[in-house]
Parts: C-alpha cells; structure tokens; sequence
C-alpha cells in the first residue's frame, strides 16, 4: 500500500509538471516570443528581426507580444554564447546571416550555426563595392587593375569586422579576378557603420558594404556604386539600375542571406509552428511591402532546404577561409 | 607607506602585468599580424612609467608625508566591515538573480543589505521597502518599459 | 535664407497640432525619466520607444524621440546633482560641482541652473541646426581616423591635466580606463583580447557599468560611514527652485562659450555628449579668474557641462539628417526607426519628406520649452528626496545600479563587473585618484585605439598623418596647451605676485 501510494505520488507530481508542457504544445504560442538582435539597434539584424515580428503580429499570424531585444557584441559571437543558455526553450527566436558562419570559421566563436535551429531563410541581400562620385574609378575592373599593380594602394572599408562579411565579399572578387597576395590587401575596419562617413570625407577610397545599407547616398548622388555582388541584377532596389561583378567580367558572387533561427533543442511544436508561420508570413502583402522598402529580395528557404543550404555555404565559406589563410588552425 | 606610494607601486604591476599579458597575445590570421599587440604593449609601457614616477616622486618627498595620507592597516573598522558585508550580500545577489528571479532575490538583496545598516531597528521598514521597492521596479521594467527581468520560477510572473 | 524660413514655418505647422505637441511632451517626459534612472540613458529609451512608433507615423515617431534624446539630457543631471550618482556619462560633469551645491545646501539653486542652462543649451543649439547643419556636417567629414584620434587625445589630456598637484595619479587613471577599453574582440583583426575565457567579455566592458560601479557603488560604500554620525543630517527643509543674481552673472557667459562647443562635438560621429561636457567643464575651469573653486560648488562649472551635453544631443541628430549616417548609438535607434516606416533617411529627406525633417526640427524648440516649464515642479518635488533616511535611500541606489547593469547587457557576468568597479571606486577615493580621466578613458579607449590603429594602415605606417593638415596640428597644439597652461597659469601667478610684494 505504501508503496503503491509512493508510486501514485510520483505519477501526479510528474503529470503535474508535464501537463503544462502538453498544453502549451497544443495552444502554443501562449506567453511571449523573445526576439534577440545579435547586433545594436538599427542594424540589418535589428531591422529584419523587427519587421518579422511586426509582420507576424500586425498579420495576426502570431497573437502574442513578439518584443526584439539588442544583444550585440563581437560580431554576433556575444548572443550565439547567450543562446546557448537558453536551449530547449520555445519562446526564443533571433536572426543571422553568413558572419554566422564566417565568426566561427575565423575562430572567433566556437559554436556554429549547428549550435542553433534554424527555421527559415527569409532575404537576400548583396555586396555594394561604393565610391564617392568624384572617384576616378568607374568600374570595380579598374579597382582590380590598380591592385594588382600595388596591395596597397587602394584604401578599402567596411563596416564589419576584419575576417567577416564586409571584407570576405571584397576578397572573393578580388580572388575571382585573379589577385594574388590577397592577405596584403589592406581592409579598414569601421565600427558602428561609421564607413560611409569615411568614404564621404575621402579617407578611404572604396567602402565594401550591402547595397541596402547606402541607399539614401545613393539616391541623392553622393555616392556610386561600382558593382554588386548579386548573381544577376535583382528586380528592385538600388541593385537594378547597377551592374553586377559578373556583368564586369569577373566571375564571383556573394550573397548575404538573412535567416531565422530559434534556440539549439527547440522543442519539436514550436519548430512547427514558427516554419508554418514563416512560410505563410512571407506570401502577405505587407511582407512583400517591407522588402521592397528595404529592397530586399525575397528568397525563402523552408527548414530542410535552409539547412542543406547552410551546410554548402559552411563549406564553401570554409573553402576561402582556408584560401586566405584565414581559418581557425 | 602613503597612498600615493601604493597607487604608484599597484600602477607598475598594472602595467608589466598588462604588457606581458597584450605581448603573449596570440598573432591575428590576418591584417596586420602584431596591430592588436602593439598599442596595448604600449598603454603597459606608459602605466609602469607613471606608476615609476609617481612612487620616485613620493619616496624623495619622504620627510613630508603625514600620517593622513596613509592608510591605517590593523583591526578592521565597523565602516570596512559593513562595505565587505555589502559586498558579499551583492555577490550573493548576483548568483541568485537568474535562478530566483528578480523579485525574490531583489527582496532577499535589499532586505540584507537594509539590515546591514539599520540593525535590528525598524525591521518593519525595512521588509516593507525592499518588499516595495522590488516589485515596484519589476513593474516598471517589464510591464511598463517592456525590459525582460529574470522571472519567478514556478509562478513564472 | 527665405526658403529656410518658409520651410521652419512647415515644420511649426506640423509640430504645433495638438496631437504632435503631445507626442513631444510625452518623448520629454519619458526621457526625463529615463535619464534619471542609472544605467538608462537615451539609447535605451528610444529602443523601448520603437514598437509605439509603428502607431506613431514617421513624424510623430521622430519627434517623440528626439524627445527622448534631450529630455534624457535634462534629467540624467538630477541624479548626479542630488545624490552623486550620474545615470549617464553626459551627467558625469555634472557631478563635480553640482554635488558640492547640494551638500552646501543649494540643490535647489543647481538644480534650477541645470534646467536653465540645459534650455539655453538646447535652444542655441536648435537655431544652429537650422541655419549651419549642412556646412557642420561637411566639416564634420573632415574628420578622418587620425583626426579622431588626436581629438579623443586633447579631450583625455586635458581631463587627466584638469588637477594640476594631482597630474601623475590623473594619467594613471586614465591609462587604466583605456586598458579596459581593449578588453573584448579586435574588430581589426579578429583577436580576442584579455577576456580570459569569458564569452560575456568579447562585446567589452561597457563604460556605463564602470561609471555605475565606480560612482553608485562608491558613494553607497562611502555612505555607510555617515550614516551612523549622530551629526550627518539630511535636507527637511526645501526652498523655491531658483537660483541668484549672482549665480547668473557667473554662469551666462559659460553657457555661451560650452553651447557650440557641445554643438559641434555632437556632430561629430562617435564623440558624444559625455566628451563635450567634460571638455566643456575643463574648458571653463581653466579659464576661470578662481580655479580654485571649481569641485567646491561653483555654479559656472554646473551650467556648462549641462549647456554644452543639450547642444551635443542636437548636433548628434546633423549627421543621420543631413547624411543618413548615425552619429550615435541613439541615432542609430533612430534610423532603424525610419527604415521601419518605410522612409530613407539620407540627403534627400529634406526634399522627400520635408514635413518628417522639419516637423522635428521645430518640435525640438516647443519641446526645450515644455521641459523648462515641467522641469521646474519636477525639480521641487524630486529634490525632496534628500529628506528621504540616508539608511533607505542608499540601499535603494544599490538595487538601482544592479537593475540599472541588468539593462544594459542582461548579463549577470556584468554584476561581478559592478562589483570589481565598486572596489576600484572605494580605493580611488581613498587614494585621492580623480575619476573622471578613468572614466573617460574608460569611453573613448576603443575609437582612440581603433582610429589610431586605422590611421596607420591609411597612411601604410607613416606617422606622418598625426601632423598633416590643418586640423591635426590645430588638435595637437591644444592638447599640448592643456597640459601645460594648467603650470603656465599659476607661475604668471606667482610672478605677480612676488612683484607687487
């Protein structure tokens, strides 16, 4: 009998801490989504994350609050180590794009993207090799010309860190175009998007950043840009009217794919739930709006694709690292 | 041994330590290989000096230094007690601010530390600000500012 | 200049609805608030402004938080004057004199001056940005990585100098908040510096938590002493929150001379409002007639840091108006903000959306007034909290500065952090260490290191870019000239007087 009772105990208190479980799979999502930008405010992390959860909320896809905190730091690397804290958790979602890949390749941070779930990729955005309008350079091949000549004599930017996505993207062109010696190339860092300053007051004299990113400039004149790294000119945005590095005869490309991805062990209901959510999300009429806005290109990826495709970009990011002799040893 | 002779002893610790700690610092990949070495090998190099100096300068005025300018050593007085006690309580805090979530600790944190200054007069004031003053700041931040604090286990508010 | 005007009278129309006129009052409200509580500072509160915003439209969304961004500066003094504990590093400055008033028992006088001086700041500043934005911003590009760093040079030269007996302990000071600068991941080169295997480490120590811990922390450790002295009283009666005659007769010219100076400093991308109060502090004491009383309760040493952190707020706004480029972490939240609402911000907001543009800008001037005007019973109710025990108020402000941390990085690797900065504040203060070049170090380390770093690369190693233009060698002669006036003036001194003996 005592025993029997002791058993019995066990079984209530063991159904009294799973039904809770149980039933959040099945009205989930019952209590707020945290939303993290790895980045400071205002940032295309900051920016993505808060218009999916604007998206999500205003399209009633999602009834709950969906607030976004700024976790920013060391390229990304800061929130991916608070994220791990956080695994097994449903109510977690946050945002990456290739230094994801790249922060763990350089050996910044050890965890990588296999250090997360990730639900979906949702844009695409391009390199923008930019320069002041009175620049003597009109064509990135000309860039190319100029440093093969000398390493050292075009002053390249960007707004990333060294080993990350601004200077990656240049270095891949400039592979593609057959420079060799690429670790001379010089690549000046700047912080808090600072770049464009810069290039304005002609103290660099090419910025390599996303052609989302210097829009404003771009449209009042100030600023050109010399090519973009899309694979072929997208349909909107200020990649349209510029002409690709292809175009310029050298074979390269570089997308900056942005994704969004939930704690490592999400449990099984909410990886459902946000996959279905994100893939109806991105069919509305005011997701389609906010792209254009920010003229992103729409290139939805559902989970098993996202991942077959974050496993080729891993290694090919992998490929060039180790081409530029900048892999973790 | 005046204050100013132990701030300039610490600062050349401060700075071989720091020196030697940014001189082994492993080599970037890329860039430059020594950029991130050089300016803090330099900051080092600056602090010892400083530090150098400031003691050299102490040492020769010798004759001049008053007792006030030293720091007394010995038993350890009901004002050092109280700041080593704050001390441990905010370590304390620290460790139980996630696991108990922030009104509980919070309560537990300012209750110790009111206790600490008060003594065992008004007790009542004391449970009732820090009891206050914790759930009061918890509605601000997470109601009103929608700032996320660490929630309470099992209620989960 | 007609077209100016024409366009000032748009922006007035669109701030001066009743609906605008309250999203203005609200943004200054909110910031004041927000400013007085450590650890919020401005970039905070227009962050948890940003979901509200979509509700808002792009000028209600804009006014409100250029609301935010001043009226943070108008409130964050509050706390530096009554308890010195500053909630910003814009407040800093005001501490070392607005302090000292409240311990003579003048806080309502200070409290009075900051409002006004903040006004007249904020105001001055507004005009400015009417009629010099565009030429402000075009000399602000100027500013290169070498210029950058002989500017954060002269501006933690001259604090380090500020003490002239206490020159050596100012520079190991601020030696050491520059090593805690390079704490964290080298963007330059991918390098993780002293971060002994700590993850938290990488993003950097972040200079508020060394001001929280170094000052908070501090003056509550310090506090337990007094507040077991049967004679330590506190404040039962309050008077009217007004300052004299005399008061403004000192304080007026130094609110002139700190207003441009913090217009311009704010201007500049990444400098900010905690460096041109303070030079605008150092400027004034080395210019008064009576150093001396500077840090004892001098009213002019109050007015200019507050004069000169309101105009730095308005000329923080010049880069992200005129360019699109943000200047400073509030900015930033800023632009994101206007990106959400479908607008881009750049050059061309002037034309496009002239109604965004200048309705802000005009809600800045209606907004300076409202806060003068709200400050005033706000400052007569929130000076009462020097009747509050000084056994449950300083508790108290040790549970401020830890939610005040927790804010910043929801970190609890950063309590420990509080902590260590709280013993750093307790033996600085009893060595006799001044904290502001350790602070300040502390903020302008990684640009300083960073710029200097780039400049290198820039000029492939040649030193030569330190001294090569004009503003170079202008930025080292007064780095220079603030080392050694502080000795230069007191020999003139002493000359003269050894001659009319």
């Amino acid at each position: 009998m005592y025993r029997i009772n002791r058993i019995l105990a066990a079984a209530i208190l063991v159904a009294l801490i799973a039904a809770p479980a149980f039933a959040q799979a099945k009205n989930y999502p019952s209590k707020t989504i945290e939303c993290y930008a790895p980045s400071g405010a205002g940032g295309g992390w900051d920016l993505t994350i808060r218009t999916v959860s604007k998206t999500l909320t205003d399209t009633k896809l999602v009834n709950v609050a969906m607030p976004v905190e700024n976790k920013s730091g060391g390229g990304g690397a800061v929130f991916l180590t608070a994220l791990q804290s956080m695994k097994g958790k449903d109510n977690v979602l946050t945002v990456y794009s290739p230094p994801l890949l790249l922060i763990n390749l350089n050996g910044t941070t050890p965890f990588s993207y296999k250090n997360t779930t990730p639900l979906a990729r949702l844009i695409t955005d391009y390199g923008a090799f930019v320069v002041r309008k009175d620049s003597k350079y009109t064509s990135i091949a000309q860039v190319i010309e100029e440093l093969r000549k000398s390493t050292t004599s075009v002053k390249i930017g960007g707004n990333s860190a060294a080993g990350s996505m601004d200077h990656i993207q240049f270095l891949v062109v400039a592979k593609a175009a057959g420079v060799g010696n690429l670790k001379a190339i010089q690549f000046i860092s700047f912080q808090d998007n600072a770049g464009a300053a810069q290039l304005l007051g002609g103290h660099i004299d090419l910025l390599s950043t996303g052609l989302g990113d210097v829009r404003g400039l771009v449209e009042s004149g100030d600023l050109r840009v010399l090519a973009s790294t899309a694979p072929s000119r997208p349909e909107y945005g200020v990649g349209k009217d510029v002409p690709t590095v292809r175009e310029q005869g050298i074979p390269a490309d570089f997308s900056n794919w942005r994704g969004i991805f939930g704690p490592p062990e999400m449990p099984a209901y909410a990886v459902t739930f946000w996959r279905d959510a994100l893939g109806k999300m991105v069919k509305t009429p005011e997701w389609k709006k906010a792209c254009e806005n920010n003229g992103w290109v729409q290139s939805y990826a559902d989970q098993p694709d996202f991942v077959k495709f974050l496993e080729a970009q891993n290694a090919l990011s992998k490929d060039i690292l180790v081409e530029l002799g900048m892999a973790k040893k | 041994m005046t204050w100013n002779m132990i701030t300039g002893l610490v600062a050349m610790l401060i700075g071989v330590a720091y020196s030697w700690g940014a001189w082994t610092l492993p080599q970037a990949s890329f860039g430059s290989p020594t950029g991130h070495i050089i300016y803090p090998v330099m900051l080092g190099g600056i602090m010892t000096l400083l530090g150098l100096s400031l003691s050299v300068r102490e040492w020769l005025s010798k004759g001049k230094a008053d007792a006030k300018a030293s720091p007394k050593f010995g038993k350890l007085t009901r004002h050092g007690r109280e700041i080593a006690l704050a001390i441990v309580a905010s370590v304390g805090y620290a460790l139980v601010f996630k696991p108990l979530g922030y009104v509980i600790s919070t309560v537990l944190y300012l209750g110790a530390v009111l206790f600490l200054v008060n003594g065992r007069e008004k007790l009542t004031r004391t449970v009732l600000v820090a009891v206050l003053f914790s759930v009061g700041v918890y509605v601000l931040f997470s109601v009103l500012l929608g700032i996320q604090l660490p929630r309470m286990p099992i209620l989960d508010i | 200049m007609n077209e100016i005007f024409s366009q000032l009278l748009l922006g007035f129309e669109v701030a001066l609805t009743p609906i605008n006129i309250m999203w203005t009052t609200l943004g200054g409200v909110l910031g004041t608030i927000i400013g007085m509580l450590p650890g919020l500072g401005p970039a905070t509160g227009v962050a948890v402004l940003l979901p509200l915003t979509f509700k808002m439209g792009p000028v209600g969304a804009m006014i409100t938080m250029a609301g935010v961004y001043y009226g943070a500066m108008f409130g964050g003094s509050r706390a530096s004057i009554l308890l010195n504990t500053p909630g910003d590093g814009a407040a800093i400055a005001t501490c070392f004199d607005g302090y000292p008033m409240t311990q003579k028992g003048r806080a309502e006088a200070a409290l009075a001056m900051s409002a006004v001086a903040s006004f007249i700041g904020g105001m001055i500043a507004n005009v400015a940005m009417v009629f010099v934005a565009v030429p402000v911003a075009k000399f602000s590009l100027r500013f290169g990585p070498a210029e950058y760093t002989l500017l954060m040079l002269f501006a933690l030269a001259a604090t380090a100098a500020m003490s002239k007996e206490k020159i050596l302990q100012g520079f190991i000071g601020m030696t050491f908040g520059l090593m805690i600068s390079t704490v964290g991941l080298d963007g330059l080169t991918g390098v993780n510096r002293f971060t002994f295997g700590v993850l938290e480490l990488m993003g950097g120590v972040d200079f508020l938590i060394i001001i929280i811990g170094i000052y908070a922390l501090g003056e509550v450790f310090k506090s337990f002493k007094s507040v077991h002295d049967p004679s330590f009283k506190m404040q039962t009666k309050f008077g009217k929150i007004k300052f004299t005659k005399e008061d403004w007769k000192r304080s007026w010219p130094a609110i002139l001379r700190s207003t441009p100076l913090g217009f311009f400093i704010g201007a500049l991308p990444g400098a900010g409002g905690t460096m041109a109060a303070l030079m605008a502090y150092n400027n004034e004491k080395n210019i008064s007639k009576h150093p001396e009383e500077f840090g004892q309760g001098a009213v002019e040493g109050l007015a200019a840091p507050e004069a000169a952190n309101n105009a730095s707020s308005v000329g923080a706004l010049i880069p992200m108006m005129t360019l699109g480029i943000p200047g400073s972490g509030t900015t930033a939240v800023m632009l994101g903000a206007l990106l959400m609402l479908g607008l881009q911000p750049g050059p061309l907001l002037f034309q496009k959306q002239p109604e965004v543009a200048w309705g802000m800008i005009a809600s800045m001037f209606i907004g300076n007034i409202i806060l003068l005007i709200v400050n005033m019973p706000m400052a007569s109710i929130l000076v009462r909290v020097l009747a509050v025990p000084a056994k449950v108020l300083y508790p108290l402000i040790l549970g401020l500065a830890f939610i005040g941390t927790y804010a910043i990085t929801n970190s609890i690797v950063d309590f420990f952090i509080l902590i260590g900065f709280g013993l750093i504040g307790i033996f600085l203060e009893k060595a006799k260490i001044p904290t502001s070049p350790l602070i300040l170090g502390g903020i302008v380390g990684a640009t300083m290191e960073t710029s200097f770093r780039q400049a290198l690369m820039l000029s492939d190693g040649s030193p030569k870019i330190f001294y090569g233009s004009p503003i170079t060698v202008t930025l080292i002669a007064l780095t220079v000239f603030s080392i050694a006036w502080p000795f230069v003036s007191s020999g003139l001194k002493r000359l003269k007087a050894s001659r009319s003996v």
